[in-house]
């Protein structure tokens, strides 16, 4: 079908455009005809511009942003350019790279609609992500946003995301090893879910998502599951606005997972790989998985990062419905999909592969690996179905996408700091420490896998980071396989209202500190950047303040942002999210025996305080129970953040330090307070700052408390003032399970225990 | 000594199950469920690893218990060979019946009255030797004082067990200190008799919930079936080749009754020896069967199908077996021989409801079991 959108007034276009279902405005359907096809579009190429043009996949507002950050370095294997970034964290005696690949996605409009599908197929796209680098998948880590818990549809939506989180990444075999989650009316409308995951490659293993060179004639082979017609439009539907009233309309993009075919792909994907390593042929073939624009992008984007076109028979393609619409078929966001280019003569090895070994017609009906096109030399990318002409157009023309130039405007928050109610201490730590975006998650994380593969050495909840030890097994040279890869997750909502600059530095400063906090050495960053729409000129502003936030904390730390995406349109009624720049932050260390938890390990340990005690109160929790959001965010001291982390790393490094927490949501009293639960050990400390007392015990001001032997005391301080970093020696763990800070609280540790673990579950459903 | 590790689709512990099998000393293979059964037979053990082969759909472990491969597992478990299922694993076995009288269902976890949660759960527990279970496979070097930290992560872990099978529990579910306290979070399940492993009647075979290979506390699981397989039981069926006069009078006994069955007899060896190079020369002396008249059969045509049951009759005290084993040492001198027990197997083919089981065996000087219940 034709759309000639030459005979037809602008107002006629957009009925067009709405009656197709097509997100795209009116210029851009002219540019389609106009500028690049230069003939009126069919409606399939009108579906794929519409694809390929949304934000999600061209980045069309943001680009320009995005270019601004650091990405490559020394360690980078690959930066954000293919399906996943990839990033060295060990060297073997033959000089050969191992690297660590890392994808950051999020799944926020399904969620919101379909929370189990949508978490759960969200998870499963960042898998296929990594899986698709040649990549052994090893860890997942989740990022909640979710409104006021006293809301029935939050609690829905909550149950909803955890159940499919756990639902898909547990039989899928790959633990939840980090995360975080704030509760928060701003999200009320539009929660957000992130996950990262987490693959192991070596550098000559990496396979590309591109054609390899002289891949003239290479043939595609699509595996997987047959082609329905679930999550069609799934990138350009994640690109616009979420109106409730649409459910209907926004439904027919739910994501169908299935786990249980992703699983036995995954083994399947793996033993391939290794067959192909034997065979010497890693560097002839590409892969990539399927995600957004389903087949057509997939094809597209492998033959045009290595400059061909391709063709593809639609023909060929198996689907699980009767009379699927062809553009339907091309495009549909069906998963458990992965697409192979390779030479002609592995055709058959890679169908007997997954068609014989790991039969995969058994496994799901209609599951398979079928040729379904191939590489063209021309660069000119068509699709064809019998005699039909679905897509002819350049390659090229089809992944640049469309741009355009949006206006900013800066953003005036207005809030200003409350006046402080008398509470006494006592109460005020127990409601912090029952707080939801305080208390134990563990109602959360006992229903993820934490385990399974056997790699994890801290678990979630453990520390202030989730930390594996990759390469702990045989096949992997002896010198590497202590190696502690640490992963954590942050971004602070409250901050973001505030400032979207100080928002977005303080997510990757705290995440930076909490890899720090178990003995890791910060070396990637990934962000994943979900704001409203990009239309409005103070979101944009927003956006492109947060950016620059995310700049100069890596600069500041000297790491690279490897991987990322950008989800825009977060809003509901004109009620757009805070600027969420939401963070990871891998770190590693060479030798993993020496990471730390963040449990006091033994009474009669001095206590050293990192980060000088600031009123920057502002977006803290203690300011929030006060029902106030303040001014004074945290501000971390850029030129010194890289020394302190580097001085607290080497000192765990060396065995010198035996617990660790970094002090962020409710300063420093919930830090220690935290640190004395597993062991049931006291504290008892003074505070040498001139502030007053609920401000000094309460600030969100970053920092670290250092549990330290008094026989180390010496080494450690040395360590901190060789690196010109401040601290104070504050006061002793104790014997007698007693919280004493300050002549201000004394609070027993039972008491605060129960306040921190119930404080959640109780919330809960 | 190769350990088979089982691999369904959807099973998703095999790399640990792997790791936890070379900390013991032995060497991890991993299977497909599709591979020919010549891989499997020729393993000296077996893992059915954790996960969520067939995505629990059903119920968790019924499709893959259902599976041809488990066929071949029953046979080899029936040669004495040791069977270890963890988790989905675990669930596998009970509903293949390896592990019989039991059944693994829905998670309970209530605590002062109210449901706690549903579902999938994942945490670190506290394991100790069930005071009635009797050493087998798996427990030969656990202490009867051990308390084993180890994960759970199921959500279909809790234990039913019949009357008689109580006795075949392994592990329990205690707190830190070794107490059996029946609530949650001690027993993470709501196991009977906070049950968190089963094994079969001979002791071969286990179906575990908690994972031990994610922890170097279940170590002592592995070196434990390590150990066992080095000093293995090993079994040798034999059957005549020339008529069976005791098979066939039996058989028209039964049949002058009323009762239109074929009865077959078959002798069954179990020999304890320090190798498989012993159990061979055992078996070439001639001492056990002669070749010109009976034959070596594999334990697959003897297992039930139909009608057709079979039984396992022991002597209460085995003159025969300690007699072969005398002649094996002193005259043949063949060492490395602990034990050598002698029993007879009648394969009963056709209806056998209202059989009078006399016939086959009095119980004041014989023990009787289904073969298949071994």
């Amino acid at each position: 079908m034709l759309l000639d959108f030459s005979k037809f007034s602008h107002a006629e276009i957009a009925d067009l455009l709405r009656h197709h279902c097509l997100s795209l405005t009116v210029d851009e359907a002219l540019t389609i005809q106009n500028g690049i096809l230069k003939r009126p579009p069919t409606l399939t190429e009108c579906v794929l511009w519409s694809i390929q043009g949304s934000e999600h996949c061209s980045y069309k507002s943001t680009r320009k942003f995005l270019n601004t950050l650091v990405t490559d370095g020394e360690h980078v294997i690959l930066g954000p350019k293919e399906d996943a970034g990839i990033i060295s964290v060990a060297t073997d005696q033959k000089g050969l790279r191992y690297g660590i690949v890392m994808s950051h996605e999020s799944h926020n409009h399904p969620s919101q609609i379909v929370p189990y599908e949508g978490a759960a197929t969200g998870v499963g796209g960042n898998i296929r992500d990594v899986c698709c680098m040649g990549a052994e998948v090893i860890a997942i880590a989740d990022g909640l946003r979710f409104g006021e818990l006293s809301r029935q549809k939050t609690q829905w939506i909550h149950e909803g995301v955890v159940s499919g989180i756990g639902g898909y990444g547990n039989p899928v075999g790959v633990p939840n090893i980090a995360g975080d989650i704030y509760y928060d009316k701003a999200y009320n409308d539009n929660c957000l879910v992130t996950v990262v995951t987490l693959g192991v490659v070596r550098e000559d293993h990496v396979i590309h998502s591109y054609a390899p060179k002289n891949s003239d004639g290479y043939v595609y082979i699509l595996v997987g599951k047959a082609t329905d017609n679930s999550g069609f439009g799934g990138a350009s539907f994640a690109s616009g606005n979420l109106e409730e009233k649409n459910e209907s309309v926004n439904k027919a993009a739910v994501q169908e997972p299935d786990a249980f075919l992703k699983r036995h792909l995954l083994k399947a994907n793996t033993a391939l790989f290794e067959e192909l390593r034997n065979l010497n042929l890693i560097s002839r073939v590409g892969f990539k998985d399927l995600g957004a624009g389903g087949i057509a992008c997939a094809t597209v984007e492998l033959a045009d990062a290595g400059c061909y076109g391709a063709e593809v028979d639609l023909e060929k393609i198996p689907t699980s419905l009767p009379d699927l619409p062809r553009h339907v078929i091309l495009c549909s966001e069906t998963q458990e999909r992965f697409m192979w280019v390779v030479p002609p003569e592995l055709a058959d090895l890679i169908l007997t592969h997954y068609n014989q070994r790991f039969a995969l017609p058994e496994i799901a009906s209609q599951a398979q690996a079928t040729v379904i096109g191939k590489i063209r030399s021309d660069g000119q990318y068509r699709v064809q179905y019998r005699e039909e002409i679905l897509v002819d157009a350049k390659a090229s023309d089809i992944t640049r996408g469309l741009r355009v130039d949006r206006p900013l405007l800066e953003r005036r928050p207005l809030f200003a700091d409350p006046e402080l109610q008398n509470i006494a201490p006592n109460q005020v730590l127990l409601k912090l420490l029952s707080h939801e975006n305080i208390a134990s998650r563990a109602p959360i994380l006992e229903r993820y896998d934490k385990q399974v593969q056997g790699r994890t050495l801290i678990e979630a909840g453990e520390a202030d980071a989730g930390m594996l030890t990759p390469f702990n097994e045989d096949k992997y040279p002896e010198e590497i396989r202590n190696t502690g890869v640490a992963l954590s997750l942050d971004q602070n909502p409250r901050y973001n209202q505030i400032s979207a600059y100080w928002g977005a530095v303080n997510a990757v400063v705290e995440s930076a500190r909490n890899v720090a906090a178990t003995g890791a050495s910060p070396r990637a960053i990934t962000d994943c950047l979900c704001f409203g729409s990009p239309e409005n000129p103070e979101h944009l502003w927003d956006f492109s303040e947060s950016v620059r936030g995310i700049g100069d904390g890596c600069k500041a730390l000297g790491v690279p942002v490897i991987s990322g995406n950008v989800s825009l349109y977060n809003e509901s009624a004109g009620q757009a999210i805070p600027p969420s720049p939401m963070i990871a932050c891998l770190g590693c260390m060479p030798d993993a025996r020496k990471a730390i938890s963040s449990s006091f390990q033994q009474a009669g340990s001095h206590l050293i305080l990192v980060g000088e005690r600031k009123d920057e109160c502002g977006g803290s929790v203690y300011y929030q129970l006060q029902d106030a959001l303040g001014t004074h965010v945290p501000k971390p001291d850029l030129k010194r953040i890289g020394g302190e982390i580097a001085a607290v790393t080497k000192a765990i490094q060396q065995g010198l330090v035996l617990s660790a927490h970094d002090i962020s949501e409710g300063g420093i009293a919930v830090a220690l307070a935290e640190m004395s639960f597993k062991n049931l050990l006291g504290v008892d400390v003074n505070l040498p700052f001139n502030l007053r007392d609920d401000i000094l015990l309460f600030t969100e001001t970053g920092g670290f408390i250092l549990e330290v032997d008094s026989s180390h005391i010496g080494s450690v301080s040395q360590f901190l003032t060789d690196a010109q970093i401040d601290f104070w020696d504050i006061g002793q763990t104790t014997t007698t399970p007693v919280l004493a800070m300050q002549n201000q609280i004394k609070l027993s540790v039972g008491e605060a225990k129960a306040a921190w673990e119930n404080g959640l579950r109780e919330k809960l459903g | 000594m190769r350990i088979a590790v089982i691999v369904f689709p959807g099973s998703n512990c095999e790399r640990e199950t792997g790791l936890a099998i070379q900390r013991a000393g032995m060497t991890p293979v991993e299977v497909l469920w599709n591979s020919p059964a010549e891989i499997l037979e020729a393993c000296q053990g077996y893992v059915l690893v954790g996960g969520f082969s067939y995505e629990d759909r059903g119920r968790a472990g019924v499709i893959a218990a259902h599976l041809p491969i488990m066929d071949v597992i029953k046979q080899q478990s029936l040669l004495g060979k040791p069977v270890l299922g963890i988790c989905n694993g675990a669930q596998i076995l009970v509903e293949s019946g390896l592990v019989s009288g039991a059944a693994l269902t829905d998670n309970k976890r209530i605590r002062n009255g109210s449901v706690v949660g549903t579902g999938y759960y994942n945490a670190w527990v506290y394991l100790k030797p069930s005071l009635s279970g009797r050493k087998n496979a798996f427990t030969r070097l656990v202490t009867p004082e051990s308390i084993l930290k180890i994960p759970v992560a199921h959500a279909e872990g809790r234990f039913l067990v019949s009357e008689p099978t109580l006795g075949l529990s392994t592990f329990q579910y205690c707190d830190e200190h070794g107490n059996v306290l029946d609530e949650f979070p001690t027993n993470p399940n709501g196991s009977m008799a906070n049950i968190a492993a089963l094994s079969n009647k001979a002791g071969n075979v286990l179906a575990i919930m908690p994972h031990p290979e994610r922890a170097s506390d279940g170590d002592c699981l592995f070196e434990s079936m390590r150990d066992y397989i080095l000093s293995e039981s090993r079994q040798l069926i034999t059957q005549l080749i020339i008529t069976d006069n005791h098979a066939l009078t039996l058989e028209k006994a039964l049949q002058a009754k009323g009762i239109p069955v074929r009865v077959s007899r078959q002798i069954h060896w179990q020999i304890d020896c320090d190798s498989e190079q012993t159990f061979e020369q055992i078996k070439a002396s001639g001492v056990l069967f002669n070749e010109n008249k009976e034959q070596e059969i594999p334990p697959a045509p003897l297992l039930q199908r139909g009608e057709s049951r079979t039984l396992l009759v022991t002597p209460k005290e085995d003159l025969v077996g300690q007699q072969k084993m005398q002649m094996l040492t002193r005259h043949y001198g063949i060492s490395g021989i602990t034990e050598i027990k002698r029993s007879i197997l009648w394969h009963i083919d056709g209806p056998t409801e209202g059989l009078d089981f006399s016939l086959f065996f009095n119980p004041m000087s014989h023990d009787c079991t289904d073969y298949d219940q071994l």
